[in-house]
């Protein structure tokens, strides 16, 4: 197996993903956690260590978990190579002997990369202004989980974006529908849920730190194997598909 | 083991070959084998031509039948792609990249050994040499279409496959373009590249496919085919100074198979268009009639299909 394949792949991928001025989001994601905290700061001229530490926690959950995370996964997922079948380039990846699992490998870890891009810095600058640490454990904490959330996500818009041309819609229905509503409302329907593992992992990493209203009733175990199942199903999902893929536009 | 590798001469075979979505057959039992030389799949718009091409290509799975390159079936088989190079219709692009990173990006992916090499004389081969370090997003459509034929020949495939490859270029650029073709094809390449113009394949093409309506219309030489499409009977619109008598006069030639006056106007029926254009002139100066208009009726490419369809 020649790596260069991978670092060519990745290298093309990279420049599609944040070409198109979609590197505009990626300034946008890093800048807002870190201006909502230097606003907390500036609000509240005395701040305690505590109302520092719940601000940090809601902010991590709220803003970054819950929405700025599942955006940025999806775009990037679903265009990892979703932009390539819309525009009719795939074919020039897909007309070579690299085994399709190389190629959705690859696609994963460069979504994930320019995921994590977007969103870790913005994490690690308001842990800075709110907790005067950026490597607070809480901080610590939600990387871990925003990471595992990120590869999570990216695996399954990706996988989307093989069956439908509307990957980015139904993904969005998806991140609100499901992750935003449904899986909150009921206990069973928490165990399905990519938020609720990346909510237990950060709070055990975090050791227990987070605020009561956030933490996840779902065991860091279970998130951890629920976790790798569902990379599991998804990764298998999008190589079966891709080695089926028909390219019914104009080769 | 490729047969290129194993000395074996390179084929596209295609067996009983359909492809249907839902209600709608796109390629319709196409068969045939094609060894060595270049191939011209011709037909109108929407005959099931780049179907074809992407049957062959491996992009499509065939609805039922087979498609073989080199003894292996295309159809989820990625190796084959070692030995096949395929020049898309659509001119999308990465922009972003110069020619020179689009051939050698292609290079890399085919695992080359000599990757820059293998870019330097793909690059040269069409003629690109001099504007490989500009960005793909600023070429020509014929630009474009020269560097996708350089990314589809950096790996050395013994199988081209082009689906309209001279869409965009210009009478030079079309010329260098078809001596390449010509020149790999000399060298054991199985070429096969489609148009829905005729007079593209003259230069090029020695076998020609035509295909109309997701169906195998005719095969063989291109001469041969050439010759059916100008034989075969055409209808001519003729204004002349005097129509009754240029009408009567010409339904004693023999090139000449029914006259229709109309107002103003006649409709001839000619059993060829060479002896036609022959017959015409000359009985119109021996009656001292002089012609106004003579227009083909029927010359859409479509009616040329339909008529070899029909043949």
């Amino acid at each position: 197996m020649n790596p260069r394949v991978e670092l060519a792949l990745a290298a093309l991928t990279w420049r599609l993903l944040l070409g198109r001025r979609r590197w505009l989001a990626l300034l946008l994601c890093n800048g807002l956690p870190p201006f909502v905290g230097w606003l907390f700061v500036l609000e509240q001229a005395d701040v305690g260590a505590t109302d520092a530490l719940n601000f940090t926690g809601v902010l991590m959950a709220t803003m970054v978990l819950s929405v700025l995370l599942p955006l940025a996964s999806l775009i990037f997922g679903a265009m990892a190579l979703g932009q390539e079948i819309e525009d009719g380039t795939l074919a020039y990846s897909l007309a070579k002997p690299t085994a399709r699992w190389r190629l959705v490998v690859t696609k994963v870890f460069v979504a994930v990369g320019a995921t994590l891009v977007t969103i870790l810095p913005g994490i690690w600058m308001a842990g800075w202004i709110v907790l005067d640490d950026p490597a607070h454990p809480i901080v610590r904490g939600f990387s871990v989980g925003v990471t595992v959330a990120a590869v999570l996500y990216c695996t399954g818009f990706l996988a989307l974006s093989l069956f439908t041309r509307r990957a980015l819609i139904l993904g969005l229905l998806y991140v609100i529908g499901w992750e935003g509503s449904l899986s909150r409302l009921f206990a069973g329907t928490r165990t399905l849920s990519v938020r609720e593992y990346a909510t237990s992992l950060s709070e055990s990493i975090a050791g227990g730190e987070l605020p009561g209203l956030l933490s996840s009733p779902l065991a860091p175990s279970t998130a951890v194997w629920m976790s790798l199942a569902a990379f599991g199903v998804m990764m298998t999902l999008a190589i079966t598909r891709l080695r089926s893929l028909e390219l019914v536009e104009e080769i | 083991m490729s047969a290129s590798e194993r000395g074996d001469a390179a084929r596209v075979l295609v067996r009983n070959a359909s492809k249907w979505y839902g209600n709608v057959v796109a390629v319709n039992d196409i068969s045939f084998d094609l060894g060595p030389g270049v191939t011209g799949l011709l037909g109108p718009n929407g005959a099931g031509k780049t179907t074809l091409l992407r049957l062959i290509a491996g992009f499509l799975e065939p609805s039922s039948g087979d498609v073989e390159v080199n003894g292996q079936g295309s159809w989820r088989n990625p190796r084959i792609y070692r030995e096949v190079g395929i020049v898309p219709e659509r001119e999308d692009l990465f922009p972003f990249l110069t020619g020179r990173e689009f051939v050698r990006l292609n290079a890399v992916l085919h695992e080359l050994p000599f990757v820059d090499a293998a870019t330097e004389q793909a690059v040269e081969a069409v003629d690109l040499t001099a504007r490989q370090d500009e960005r793909i997003g600023t070429y020509s459509k014929g630009m474009r279409q020269r560097i996708k034929v350089a990314g589809a020949l950096v790996h050395d495939p013994s199988v081209l496959l082009l689906d309209e490859p001279f869409n965009g270029m210009d009478p030079t650029q079309r010329l260098k373009m078809i001596d390449l073709l010509r020149e790999d094809a000399s060298r054991g390449r199985v070429i096969v590249f489609s148009t829905h113009i005729l007079e593209e394949l003259h230069h090029l093409a020695e076998d020609v496919l035509v295909v109309v309506s997701g169906r195998l219309a005719a095969s063989g030489n291109f001469r041969e085919i050439r010759r059916l499409m100008t034989d075969r009977p055409h209808t001519f619109t003729v204004t002349a100074t005097d129509n009754r008598r240029l009408a009567s006069a010409l339904m004693g030639e023999t090139s000449v198979s029914g006259v229709q006056l109309d107002d103003g106007h006649m409709v001839v029926k000619a059993a060829g268009r060479s002896a036609f254009a022959t017959a015409l002139p000359r009985v119109a100066k021996e009656h001292d009639i002089g012609l106004r208009e003579v227009t083909p009726a029927d010359e859409s490419l479509e009616s040329v299909f339909n008529y070899l369809v029909d043949a």
